[in-house]
């Protein structure tokens, strides 16, 4: 069980997101923009696992996570994105983030995290 | 040939071979036995000559010798005396031949098919008689002088100048008239209609000209009657020459051999007996040899002035030919020179040619146009002309065409043209190779092609296909979660999760409805870039009166503040119904949706004359306005100046609004208003003016229908 911080500016698909990870039993938080995410981490706490959009208006998923990493340098980071042009995977990339493309389906999730966080076990379900 | 047709040949030139050599033999004198005059040697030529390819030539052989010998014993020679004559006649004509062939043998008779007909031909016929009748002298009179014991050097005289005279006139008429009958049967078939071509030749002759031929006959006849018969032996030879010069000089050669034939026959005839200018002259022999001395002098000034004047005038033909064919392949080339120039000047491409010097030697209007008009003679650096690569870094030298094209690169390249003369820039395909030129060299030939809006074309393509891929697969990976989540929930707890599947279909529509928006923005801007425009007048009230209200209607339905319209007075345009009411509706929408929560819309529609034939329509709102800075860029694809803020949106509206005016040669542009909120103002063509003004990029057609609502 882990802290997952879920940012994507498209309020269904961060539910959706939050949905599958509470459901494996991951304690979620959630944000609609970069701003409210650091609001977020810094008034819960630092998560031990990004899930982040990479296309959002003003600042977006990758310069998000270098603020994060400036906090927590090891901090691992899943982008859930529709982008996949060379130049944005290998900007994703370059920032040190694993990289999965939506639509993404609940087992895809749940394998990326697990491979992310390969000490935390899910709870299964209920959590 | 066949041998009868051969041996009926064979006997009628026997027969004129008979009567030749009766006439004579008619010209004996004193007891020498010997002919002053001897046209069998002539017509014994002439006959060789035309059976050369006959099949029975041992007819003609035996007939020759059997004729001179029967007719030499029949007018008194001795047997012995006839056969050398015999033998001194036939190796005569074979000396002839064999040499006459070795000499000019292109000519009919000796195996060509040529007529005589330059004065090397002459000079060749000439030197063969001479040589024959030399041979034939050598085995005549010293026959003679064996046989007798006597030898006279004036019957070797007489001999030599009978024969050649008599050979150079007959022979020459002979070959001539041997030579028109060959050309005459293969271009007819045979000689019949001939006396009908000759009065038709006859016809088309100028009567000057015939008046000539007669003047010519009528005076030679009188001028020899009184040299020869009436001058009472006075020494008027020489003046009867002119006359021979006169036709030879004027008349045809066919006339002029037939007029030395005719004179020819005069003096020797008068000569022989005993009247005339030679008729002094004492000694048989001497009165002899001296009027066929004058002869054969009257036949070669005859023949040579007619053959070289013959030549000269084919040389002058063929030159005039050749100039003429030199002045038509000028006239052609000049022609392709200028259908060349016409068709690289009108070429949309550019093309230049440039030399192994860097010298431009040919630029067509369209390369000076894509290069922005500015030219140099020279190839320049690329700044000169604001050459750069695609990423807009200046071209370096080796990369300039030219370098690159003269270093083998035949692959073309894009380049950005930026000048003062197209500020914008262009992007140019630029292909080439090099062609060997005159000097040895290599010139460089270029072909620009303005690749600028396929590029842009392209380019645009390319962020479509992404931007609206960005904006399908957010919505749809919501839709395929959230089904996947209800039915979960469903299968679950179908008793109590009718709740929570209803919140997650909720979702699942409301990506479907964005989903749908974009499709239908994506049509409608496709649309108004490329669908024909039907224009005719559209009344802008009536269109507004609609708009107003259905977004009235929407938004009592959806229990949203009611917006207020103020609606100026509207002029008609002339434009395309479809695409207009698209363009208000959707200007109309952005005014109502982008406003503050809480606010009820205030939407102001107004129009003002905006120049000729144009008409401005502006439409104010108290919305939130525009960001700083985005005044022109909202009116990109994809452009979102509130996704910040959350409103939502494809960011196609108003790239189909821009699209749409422009197509209707008209602007938009935004401004903001003093008291808040934004004012769009749209140009639009005026009824009351020209339809021209439109631009109709498509050829017209049923426009394409457009549903749904925008952005």
């Amino acid at each position: 069980v882990a802290r997952v911080l879920v940012v994507d500016d498209d309020p269904d698909l961060r539910d959706l997101t939050a949905q599958w990870l509470r459901v494996d039993g991951h304690e979620v938080l959630i944000a609609g923009s970069a701003v409210e995410a650091l609001a977020a981490v810094q008034r819960f706490g630092v998560p031990q696992l990004a899930v982040l959009d990479v296309d959002m208006p003003g600042i977006d998923g990758v310069q998000l996570l270098q603020m994060l990493r400036r906090r927590e340098p090891g901090l691992p980071v899943l982008f859930l994105t529709v982008l996949w042009s060379a130049a944005d995977v290998n900007r994703m990339q370059a920032a040190g983030g694993v990289y999965a493309r939506k639509p993404c389906t609940a087992e895809g999730l749940r394998a990326a995290v697990r491979r992310l966080l390969p000490d935390t076990l899910p709870s299964g379900a209920g959590g | 040939m066949s041998v009868p047709r051969s041996l009926s040949r064979t006997a009628v030139f026997a027969v004129l071979y008979v009567l030749a050599t009766f006439a004579g033999r008619l010209t004996v004198m004193d007891g020498t036995n010997l002919s002053m005059v001897w046209p069998a040697a002539g017509v014994a030529v002439v006959w060789f000559c035309a059976q050369r390819q006959a099949s029975a030539r041992w007819a003609d052989v035996v007939a020759l010798a059997v004729i001179t010998l029967v007719v030499n014993l029949a007018t008194g020679a001795t047997a012995a005396m006839s056969l050398v004559f015999v033998l001194a006649n036939l190796v005569q004509v074979g000396v002839l031949l064999y040499l006459f062939r070795r000499w000019r043998p292109a000519l009919w008779g000796t195996g060509g098919s040529d007529g005589l007909s330059s004065p090397r031909d002459l000079w060749g016929l000439l030197a063969a008689a001479f040589c024959a009748t030399a041979a034939g002298a050598a085995i005549g009179p010293t026959g003679m002088w064996l046989l007798s014991g006597h030898y006279s050097w004036p019957s070797t005289a007489v001999w030599l100048a009978r024969n050649t005279a008599s050979i150079l006139l007959i022979s020459a008429a002979g070959l001539r008239f041997g030579h028109a009958v060959t050309v005459r049967r293969r271009r007819h078939g045979g000689p019949g209609g001939w006396p009908r071509q000759a009065l038709s030749a006859l016809a088309a002759t100028p009567p000057w000209r015939l008046a000539e031929y007669a003047a010519v006959a009528v005076c030679s006849l009188a001028a020899y009657l009184i040299g020869f018969a009436y001058a009472d032996g006075l020494p008027l030879s020489f003046p009867l020459i002119a006359l021979t010069v006169w036709a030879a000089i004027r008349l045809s050669t066919s006339f002029v051999v037939l007029h030395d034939l005719a004179v020819g026959a005069i003096a020797v005839l008068f000569t022989l007996h005993r009247d005339g200018p030679f008729a002094a002259i004492d000694s048989h022999p001497l009165r002899a040899l001296i009027v066929q001395l004058f002869v054969a002098l009257v036949a070669v000034v005859g023949l040579a002035l007619a053959l070289g004047r013959d030549e000269r005038a084919a040389l002058a033909a063929e030159l005039a030919a050749d100039r003429a064919a030199l002045a038509a392949q000028r006239e052609e080339a000049a022609r392709r020179a200028d259908l060349m120039t016409a068709i690289i000047d009108s070429m949309a491409d550019g093309l230049s040619v440039v030399d192994a010097h860097g010298q431009v030697t040919l630029r067509n209007p369209a390369a000076v146009g894509l290069l922005g008009g500015r030219i140099s003679s020279a190839v320049a650096a690329a700044q000169h002309y604001g050459l750069l690569t695609l990423d807009g870094r200046p071209l370096p030298d080796s990369e300039l065409p030219y370098a690159r094209v003269m270093a083998g690169h035949r692959d073309g390249m894009d380049i950005l043209i930026r000048n003062p003369g197209v500020p914008d820039g262009r992007i140019v395909n630029v292909r080439g190779t090099t062609l060997p030129d005159a000097c040895g060299d290599r010139s460089a030939v270029l072909l620009y092609h303005d690749v600028t809006a396929e590029r842009r074309h392209r380019d645009e393509l390319a962020g479509f296909a992404g931007v609206v891929a960005h904006d399908l697969l957010n919505p749809l990976s919501a839709v395929e979660g959230w089904t996947q989540a209800a039915r979960e929930i469903l299968l679950e707890d179908p008793a109590h999760g009718a709740a929570e599947a209803a919140d997650s279909l909720r979702r699942v529509s409301r990506a479907a409805v964005r989903m749908r928006h974009l499709i239908n923005d994506l049509l409608a801007y496709t649309t108004a870039r490329d669908a024909a425009i039907v224009t005719e007048p559209v009344s802008l009230a009536d269109v507004i009166a609609d708009i107003t209200a259905a977004r009235t209607d929407a938004a009592v339905a959806a229990n949203a503040p009611v917006p207020r319209f103020t609606v100026g007075d509207l002029p008609t345009v002339h434009a395309d119904l479809v695409l207009i009411r698209q363009l208000l509706d959707n200007l109309i929408g952005n005014a109502i949706k982008y406003i503050a929560p809480g606010v009820v819309p205030e939407v102001t529609v107004g129009s003002a004359p905006a120049g000729t034939g144009m008409a401005a329509i502006t439409i104010t709102d108290n919305g939130i306005g525009i960001p700083a800075g985005q005044h022109a860029a909202i009116f990109d694809n994809f452009h979102r100046a509130h996704r910040d803020a959350g409103y939502a949106g494809t960011g196609l509206g108003l790239a189909i609004c821009k699209r749409i005016v422009e197509r209707h040669a008209g602007t938009i542009s935004a401004t903001d208003n003093p008291g808040g909120g934004s004012s769009f103002t749209v140009t639009l063509p005026s009824a009351a003016g020209s339809a021209a003004a439109v631009t109709a990029e498509a050829p017209a057609g049923p426009p394409l229908t457009i549903s749904g609502p925008s952005r």
